[in-house]
């Protein structure tokens, strides 16, 4: 039986609670300071000495948790300067590595959450993703050089995803420019050219703040990408005595506005129009949604009309999956759309990407007029903030019903819940190893369908081949619950980074994640990609967040069955057979789990959940699969496709 | 009629690089971009009563479990179980798939001059098709379209 929701409170208003001493108290929650080794299969303990050399999370951890924000004034530093706008602009967290030290010590002072992690990639994916489940914006910094070219990967994901994300790094000094004097010179602002929407090497130390400024603006306002600052040694150093040291020393209320595009009436009308003569009207609610909030004026503008939705885009929840509306999970109703309403949808298809039929006509409510009629072709463009045309919208528009378009949705959501049985029952006739489909029913049914309320548990949904088939069974009941992991980008390897994010922000109840605050959280990879972000899994055990982090081990690459024919190259595609990624989660002090028969993985995954809520301790579970699920023939039903927008959407 | 909606289509952007060639008397055979970066070919022959979309699919072995689910999926177009809007009724068109030498074909035989409607079902029919394989057979088009493999 499903339990219902916790809260009525959707967390619309919320402001993030981003005091250190509350992250930093809640990241300890639950953990010892000093061993952890008495968990799960860990299995070091028994003797003094091995009781000596057991994990353990420094003492400096509970410290930290004590201590109370530094409280800065002038005189300070460029980079004090440069934190104290983040803090006043309410930068929610900074995920990091050692590197760029005044700037991350700066910040951390200031009582923002900072996380520091293993690899600058990593943690640039895990700002990315905390952004994502929040809608709040978040920074990731890494040193000059390395730490920054580390980062690249991460910022072009952020920036496929449209994501506010704000990038830091130091960059040595103005004065070394050019001439590799000592280690790490390199040039970053062209490294990020097309990656982010503004960026800027910082060269004046008394316009720190304007630039500063300049970064927030850009952050909240438009269509969101990621702003990247790079920081020579001559800016965060600089000193500081008064205000009057910096040019351009404003209140955020003379520097930017809370403003938004509104729509223009006639554009309302005309869109009642078309939505009046439609038949099978559709609405397509991605990124712009989450971002401005816009999910209350959504359902009453659908439920108002009468007209179903489809998700899409970097986040998923902004339309509940149970709402009798949603055609997120009925793919074979899209085609039969004949006016589709794309809202907030910042990253276009072109035509023939979503499911839609060539007799469709398209609305489009974006606040960027320059991107309106790229890649699909539009029948009418509104330029304006989601909510804000949302709310006019539902307004505007009359009371309609459209109860055999209705009717079509729920016969394809019954359709494809009927595939999604087969799929289930043929995966579960494969005895000797787990397959996928077992893994997503029975992760589907353990997070929406046993004791867990179903809008509780948030889940960054990542892997290849395994994401084929577990996007098929998630759903999304609230906003921020499912982080659509590769969105756009397509990278493999974030999903431990991502997790991170997501669990730090459910960990501390960060805006829409505050009626969920604490719970474990759930994240799906492959073993490919655990490979890229796997020593992350210290740092969800060293930070006390309790993240399942389920691995699809087929001891392979995705890539292995389109490419095994070739005895010179399939090797290439292949790793160690049975390999020990659980063993790897216990190294560094998690828990592991290795799953071999289908059987037992429901068995396992309680196991990891309850360590997860009574000891905040992360959890690999280590699924053994084979690498020849993906091929028809042979193990039908194989690699799967997917059908966008809706619940297996991730290209746009 | 059918050059009307054609052009249609190809004024909304749909289609893209759209152009007609007279391939005969009665054989006009028009070319666009469509829904992936390989042209396709759709042969209108007012003589036989036909809309052929020619060699639309590349790489189909007769016999194969593609063509058997692509036949089992064309056949499903007539199902009452469908919504009207999106079933092909029989007594207007007559779906036909060919393979030749493993280059598959889609075509509709046009019944009682029901011009309009077979080219509007057509269009749909390929669009639905290409979905349907999307989900189902990314393999197959991750190597003879482009789609990506990841």
């Amino acid at each position: 039986m499903n339990k219902k929701g916790t809260t009525k409170d959707r967390g619309e208003n919320l402001q993030p609670d981003t005091s250190r001493r509350r992250f930093l108290a809640g990241a300890m929650a639950g953990a010892s300071v000093t061993a952890i080794s008495a968990i799960g299969s860990n299995k070091v303990l028994g003797s003094d000495a091995a009781t000596e050399h057991s994990i353990k999370i420094p003492e400096e951890f509970g410290m930290a948790a004590k201590a109370a924000p530094a409280k800065v004034d002038f005189p300070m530093s460029g980079a004090q300067v440069f934190a104290r706008v983040c803090k006043d602009e309410g930068l929610a967290a900074l995920f990091c590595c050692p590197g760029n030290y005044n700037v991350i010590n700066a910040i951390a002072e200031e009582g923002i959450p900072a996380y520091s992690g293993r690899h600058e990639g990593a943690m640039c994916h895990a700002a990315d993703a905390f952004i994502r489940v929040t809608g709040e914006i978040a920074a990731s910094s890494g040193t000059e050089g390395p730490g920054f070219m580390d980062m690249i990967c991460a910022i072009a994901s952020a920036n496929a995803a449209r994501t506010p994300l704000l990038v830091l790094a130091s960059n040595m000094s103005i004065y070394t420019e050019d001439t590799e004097s000592g280690i790490q010179l390199a040039y970053q602002q062209p490294t990020t050219e097309g990656l982010k929407k503004y960026g800027k090497r910082l060269i004046t130390p008394s316009r720190i703040h304007e630039y500063a400024t300049y970064a927030f603006r850009q952050l909240r306002s438009g269509v969101p990408r990621p702003v990247h600052i790079d920081f020579p040694s001559e800016v965060y150093r600089a000193k500081f005595k008064s205000p009057a040291d910096l040019v351009y020393y404003y209140d955020r209320s003379k520097y930017r506005t809370e403003s938004r595009p509104n729509p223009a009436p006639k554009d309302i009308r005309a869109a009642v129009d078309m939505l009046k003569r439609a038949q099978r009207p559709i609405i397509v609610s991605s990124n712009g949604v989450f971002y401005s909030r816009g999910w209350e004026a959504l359902r009453k503008f659908a439920e108002k009309a009468q007209i179903p939705v489809a998700e899409s885009g970097a986040m998923k929840g902004q339309f509940p999956d149970d709402n009798p509306l949603s055609a997120n999970a009925a793919p074979a109703a899209l085609p039969s759309a004949d006016v589709v309403v794309l809202v907030g949808q910042h990253c276009m298809p072109t035509v023939g990407e979503f499911a839609f039929g060539p007799e469709a006509r398209y609305i489009r409510i974006d606040p960027c007029a320059e991107d309106i009629g790229r890649n699909l072709p539009i029948d009418l463009g509104i330029v304006s903030c989601e909510k804000a045309a949302l709310e006019a919208l539902a307004e505007e528009m009359p009371s309609m019903k459209h109860d055999a378009w209705v009717a079509e949705v729920a016969a394809a959501r019954k359709k494809f819940d009927d595939e999604l049985d087969l799929l289930y029952k043929t995966g579960s006739s494969y005895k000797d190893a787990v397959h996928p489909a077992v893994i997503a029913k029975e992760l589907a049914d353990f997070i929406y369908n046993g004791d867990l309320p179903k809008e509780q548990t948030s889940v960054a949904s990542g892997g290849y081949g395994i994401a084929r088939y577990t996007r098929r069974w998630l759903r999304g009941y609230r906003p921020g619950q499912i982080m659509n992991g590769a969105y756009q980008w397509g990278a493999i390897g974030p999903d431990v980074g991502y997790a991170v994010g997501v669990a730090a922000a459910v960990k501390n109840g960060i805006s829409v994640q505050a009626a969920h605050k604490g719970h474990p959280v759930i994240c799906v990879t492959g073993d490919a990609g655990f490979g890229y972000t796997a020593m992350e899994m210290e740092t969800l055990s060293k930070y006390r967040l309790p993240v399942i982090v389920i691995v699809y081990n087929n001891n392979s690459w995705g890539t292995w069955s389109g490419n095994r024919e070739s005895s010179v190259t399939s090797s290439l595609h292949l790793f160690q057979e049975n390999l020990r990624y659980d063993k790897i989660a216990e190294a560094v002090g998690a828990h592991g789990e290795y799953v071999t028969r289908p059987e037992d993985f429901r068995a396992a995954l309680q196991r990891c959940y309850r360590i997860a809520a009574t000891e905040s301790i992360p959890s690999v579970i280590n699924c053994q699969a084979k690498k020849e699920f993906w091929l028809r023939e042979q193990y039908p039903p194989g690699s799967l496709g997917k059908v966008e927008p809706g619940c297996m959407s991730y290209y746009h | 009629m059918v050059r009307d909606n054609l052009k249609e289509y190809a004024d909304r952007g749909i289609f893209r690089g759209f152009c007609e060639e007279q391939a005969g008397k009665t054989r006009v055979s028009f070319s666009f971009l469509w829904l992936t970066p390989r042209r396709v070919h759709l042969i209108v022959d007012t003589a036989k009563g036909s809309m052929t979309f020619k060699d639309l699919l590349p790489n189909v072995p007769s016999k194969s479990v593609i063509q058997k689910d692509i036949k089992r999926f064309l056949k499903e177009r007539y199902d009452d179980r469908l919504p009207e809007h999106r079933r092909v009724d029989s007594k207007r068109g007559e779906i036909a798939c060919t393979n030749r030498r493993g280059v598959l074909s889609l075509s509709l035989k046009v019944k009682g001059e029901q011009y309009r409607y077979c080219l509007v079902k057509i269009v749909n029919l390929a669009h639905e098709l290409f979905v349907h394989l999307g989900d189902y057979h990314d393999d197959y088009m991750c190597q003879n379209f482009e789609a990506r493999q990841e």
